[in-house]
């Protein structure tokens, strides 16, 4: 636990130097933090859990729409807006996808997910809704939280503890069972536990952080609409980035994030959106052909730290 | 209560399961009383591993009530009647390949909390004890079943179903199951129901014999008589 707490106060100064020097790069360390902390996030539940779950977006979305109501409409100060949206994002968002977990597993789990992201971002697009929501505009102006050193420093500290507690978690009696669950529920049941239980508090907290990132990256962006909440294309990108790191690792899906926001960024300055969104893709696609476990377990056996044939040694899970 | 002032553990009553197109058991009576090694015999596809699936919780019962210990399990959970000490066994064996055998005998323990110690002991019961560290993909098959065995016993049953549990086992590995077995009835006092096909191997087991085909009970009593039985006879020949 301590040579854990360690390793992520490592990462964390390690992530937080280069802020310092690249001050005009600010943005984009910020930009890289919320999409690790969105990777991190979808990585904890979807990877160790054995549910693909493609709906992570609705814990996004429904903190980030309600941060943006409370604030815009209801004038509330931007960090009690906050608190709310994080509150009714990972509440409702694990009100709702818990049952479900319960109930269906595999392709059923992943389908209605992928549908419920449909249905949410025309739902908010309504002429119901858009009262209140903005329908296609979205809700702007809201508070913003600019562009800053604190900010940034901020936000890579809660990637870390964020980062940490999760292994914390896959490491103690909770992840052992997860261990097991996602691979064989009934060899859990049969050991007389609640398969769902262990994989239903996994969801919760993966929807908390998730929450959270989109409460703040609602308010980083300065507007609540479909495309940077309840979007096929910013679930997407999050897959992408923890496969691209590796996601069965925290570490890695913080790694595959901040890669990717570099790169387009690299990119940005040579081709135009639709090619750079061909070159991610194709990116995440050869990676996940040819590493699926990521490039981080790649690399790092690369130099005879961590071996690839897991199989050979029992219990070699690193997170 | 079963016979005499002997306690049936496990009373299985009037029960029936259909699938599509398939009643798979049918008005089934079965009553085991405790410290029993019961058989449950019968051909293929007559119906003994949904009666044990059933009553493990697995499938729940269209009809009749399944009572163990005086508790009807009926809006019971698997690993609710795990927790009052029911166990399963699986026929192939059931393991999370690059996870150690300790691993899997901790799992069973973390509902009671038990230290490393009594993982060890489990292991121990079932000679184990030098492989905990290996992967269960790696044993051959009659350590892959004592496995099984102490998958099973870090719940700490007193009535334990084993299904299959001598499928593929040579005579000699036969014979070292049953030692490994008959020490858990007499010594742990865990009541035993053994599904089996291997009936040599069932008939050096048990007290008692139930016969079931076509998912309903047709013979019951000592193994000699049973298998004297004209049904039965009929059941296995035709």
């Amino acid at each position: 636990m301590i040579k854990e707490g360690y390793k992520w106060i490592i990462i964390f100064v390690v992530f937080s130097i280069p802020t310092i020097f690249f001050e005009n790069r600010l943005y984009m360390f910020i930009l890289a933090s919320f999409f690790a902390i969105f990777a991190m996030s979808w990585s904890f539940f979807t990877s160790f859990s054995g549910y693909l779950n493609l709906g992570h977006v609705i814990f996004i979305g429904l903190a980030g729409y309600t941060t943006a109501i409370f604030n815009y409409h209801l004038d509330f100060p931007i960090f009690p807006s906050i608190i709310i949206g994080v509150i009714v994002g990972s509440g409702v968002g694990w009100l709702y996808l818990y049952p479900l977990h319960r109930k269906i597993s595999g392709l059923s789990f992943e389908m209605v997910t992928f549908l419920s992201i449909l249905v949410l971002s025309d739902l908010v697009l309504t002429s119901y809704l858009r009262p209140i929501t903005g329908g296609d505009l979205g809700i702007s102006p809201i508070d913003t939280l600019l562009s800053s050193y604190p900010l940034a420093i901020g936000l890579t500290a809660f990637m870390c503890i964020t980062g940490y507690l999760f292994v914390i978690f896959l490491k103690s009696d909770y992840g052992k069972v997860l261990d097991f669950a996602r691979e064989n529920r009934d060899l859990v049941k049969t050991a007389g536990l609640d398969p769902h239980k262990y994989s239903g508090l996994c969801l919760l907290f993966s929807g908390i952080v998730g929450a959270i990132g989109g409460a703040l990256y609602i308010h980083f962006s300065g507007s609540a609409g479909v495309k940077n909440t309840f979007n096929l294309g910013l679930m997407i990108h999050i897959i992408i980035l923890a496969i691209i790191g590796g996601r069965f690792s925290m570490f890695g899906s913080l790694i595959g994030a901040y890669m990717v926001v570099f790169l387009e960024e690299i990119l940005r300055g040579f081709v135009s959106g639709p090619i750079e969104n061909i070159i991610i893709y194709s990116l995440g696609f050869l990676v996940y052909f040819f590493s699926p476990e990521g490039l981080l377990p790649r690399i790092v056996s690369l130099k005879n730290i961590l071996p690839l044939n897991k199989d050979s040694v029992a219990d070699n899970r690193r997170y | 209560m079963g016979n005499g002032d002997i306690m049936a553990i496990l009373e299985v009553k009037n029960v029936e399961k259909s699938f599509p197109g398939v009643k798979a058991l049918n008005r089934v009576d079965l009553s085991v009383e405790e410290g029993e090694i019961r058989g449950l015999i019968g051909p293929n596809g007559s119906g003994k591993t949904t009666l044990i699936r059933t009553i493990m919780g697995f499938y729940e019962q269209d009809n009749g009530d399944i009572i163990y210990n005086g508790n009807n399990l009926n809006n019971l959970k698997i690993w609710d009647r795990v927790k009052i000490g029911l166990s399963l066994t699986y026929q192939n064996p059931l393991y999370v390949s690059g996870l150690s055998i300790y691993r899997h005998i901790e799992l069973g323990t973390m509902t009671h909390r038990s230290p490393k110690q009594t993982i060890l002991e489990i292991a121990k019961e079932v000679y184990l004890e030098d492989k905990l560290q290996e992967d269960p993909s790696e044993l051959p098959l009659l350590s892959a079943k004592r496995l099984e065995i102490a998958k099973a016993l870090s719940t700490e049953p007193k009535f334990l179903m084993l299904d299959e549990i001598f499928a593929g086992l040579s005579y000699e590995e036969g014979a070292q199951m049953i030692n490994i077995l008959k020490k858990l009835n007499t010594e742990n006092q865990i009541t035993i129901l053994l599904i089996d096909h291997n009936l040599s191997m069932v008939k050096k087991m048990v007290d008692k014999t139930t016969v079931i085909d076509m998912g309903e009970i047709i013979a019951e009593g000592a193994f000699e008589d049973i298998i004297e039985n004209d049904k039965v006879k009929k059941a296995y020949v035709g």
